[in-house]
């Protein structure tokens, strides 16, 4: 492991193990300890610039658990955009750097240039030429009609696009080969979706700190990602490649323009709640999922100082060792072959933990067993 | 993953290449997402690309928390 590997964390993944053993590793709760003491004021960028790939989400979740704990009213609006813009450049990230690389070798190339002619990450791109851009290089066909396809039939329209021309949907076609296993689905995580259940995740936020590195919630573990969304309606996915899918199709509703609860900039939802005075919670749907912060400031005034803060990212809840990902780990045979290994690799890039994991030597292990 | 290190640009290469020190290590990457980054810019740097650019003050509030990180794990390894 390296220094950066010790601060960062690392998975541990060993497909065909019982549980724990299956999934382990944890990676150091670094916003607690580097928070405390803070004003509250600094402490947006603070985080923003710690988790500096998804910042945004962490500067717009902090700053309205602050907010709330200050009496500040929320403004989702507001963080609609910036939410927006960041979670397109994250899904672009899995989609055409680390899919092609992690799942299809063969793919990398037309990836390669696709991302090249990329305009999501150039300043200044308007939505429209980044909308046409992914109609050429991701999707083949007119977004709206894409996912107009999707919502009547989504099983019949993801089998007639995989089938069809492309570098995506030849990626995905060979994906789906390997990674259609069901997969037993732990609880769907919405419970940011009424006050009841984000007062719950307060309570436990706040009573107990071990929480944020191996949540369940009333019970039982639960996943998050671009299939839990509120405004989501669907069925829960049944493999890793159907999560795959969701991601593709969530991409697709982010570069459409705004309509209501389907697409642009109102589809990702965030929320938060004032507690108590110096006291507050705050949601955002990022890229991975669900991104919980709560916060006890010293005081209600602007000048405060965090006494406490919690972030609970969504690799805690679906990397959590009795989790999703971790029994699907299990059922996977302990035989190292390559099938298994290509498993592997569809199931993580599905769930997409936000560190770095590995699969420690089978005959080094049993030698040192 | 989330927490990435801000990497200095020490040198640009022909093909959209450059060399950044990650850390202390030098690494060649890709900067074709970020064609205007130039010697002595901070990006963050993504399985072999960079891809993203951060302002100094940015990376250096990024830095010196991975510093206090590095010094609160040091701290906790030698209580143990």
């Amino acid at each position: 492991m390296t220094p950066i590997d010790q601060l960062t964390g690392v998975l541990q993944v060993r497909p065909g193990r019982q549980r724990p053993a299956a999934l382990s590793g944890m990676r150091p709760d670094w916003a607690a300890t580097l928070a405390r003491g803070r004003a509250a004021s600094a402490l947006p960028d603070t985080l923003a610039a710690l988790f500096s790939l998804c910042g945004q989400a962490h500067r717009l979740c902090a700053g309205a658990a602050v907010g709330a704990a200050l009496g500040r009213e929320y403004a989702s609006a507001a963080a609609a955009r910036p939410l927006r813009a960041e979670t397109v450049r994250e899904h672009l990230r899995r989609v055409l750097l680390d899919w092609p690389g992690q799942l299809a070798p063969a793919a990398s190339h037309d990836a390669q240039q696709a991302l090249a002619g990329c305009p999501a990450f150039r300043a200044g791109t308007d939505d429209a030429t980044l909308a046409r851009w992914a109609e050429r290089h991701l999707v083949g066909q007119p977004l709206a009609q894409w996912l107009d396809e999707r919502e009547r039939d989504a099983g019949a329209a993801w089998a007639r696009w995989c089938a069809g021309d492309g570098w995506l949907p030849r990626l995905m076609r060979d994906v789906c080969r390997h990674a259609g296993t069901p997969v037993t689905a732990g609880v769907a995580l919405r419970i940011h979706a009424d006050e009841d259940g984000v007062r719950r995740l307060a309570d436990a936020l706040r009573d107990d700190a071990t929480f944020t590195r191996r949540p369940r919630v009333l019970g039982a573990c639960a996943e998050t990602g671009s299939w839990t969304r509120l405004n989501d309606s669907g069925p829960m996915p049944r493999s890793a490649s159907e999560r795959l899918a969701a991601r593709v199709a969530e991409l697709v509703r982010l570069l459409l323009p705004d309509a209501p609860a389907r697409a642009g900039t109102q589809w990702l939802r965030s929320g938060a709640l004032p507690l108590a005075p110096g006291e507050g919670i705050a949601w955002v749907e990022m890229a991975r999922g669900l991104l919980v912060h709560h916060v006890v400031l010293d005081g209600g005034q602007g000048d405060a100082r965090v006494e406490h803060c919690r972030v609970l990212a969504p690799t805690e809840w679906n990397f959590h060792p009795d989790g999703a990902v971790a029994q699907a780990l299990e059922a996977l045979p302990d035989d190292g072959s390559p099938d298994t290994l290509r498993r592997v690799s569809a199931l993580m890039a599905a769930y997409d933990p936000c560190v770095r994991y590995e699969l420690p030597d089978r005959h080094e292990e049993s030698t040192h067993a | 993953m989330c927490l990435a290190i801000p990497a200095r640009l020490v040198e640009l290469r022909d093909a959209c290449q450059a060399v950044v020190n990650l850390g202390g290590i030098r690494k060649q990457v890709s900067i074709e997402l970020v064609p205007d980054a130039c010697v002595g810019d901070y990006v963050i740097v993504h399985v072999g690309h960079a891809i993203g650019m951060i302002d100094p003050e940015e990376a250096e509030r990024t830095l010196a928390l991975f510093g206090e990180m590095s010094a609160a794990a040091a701290a906790a390894g030698a209580a143990q």
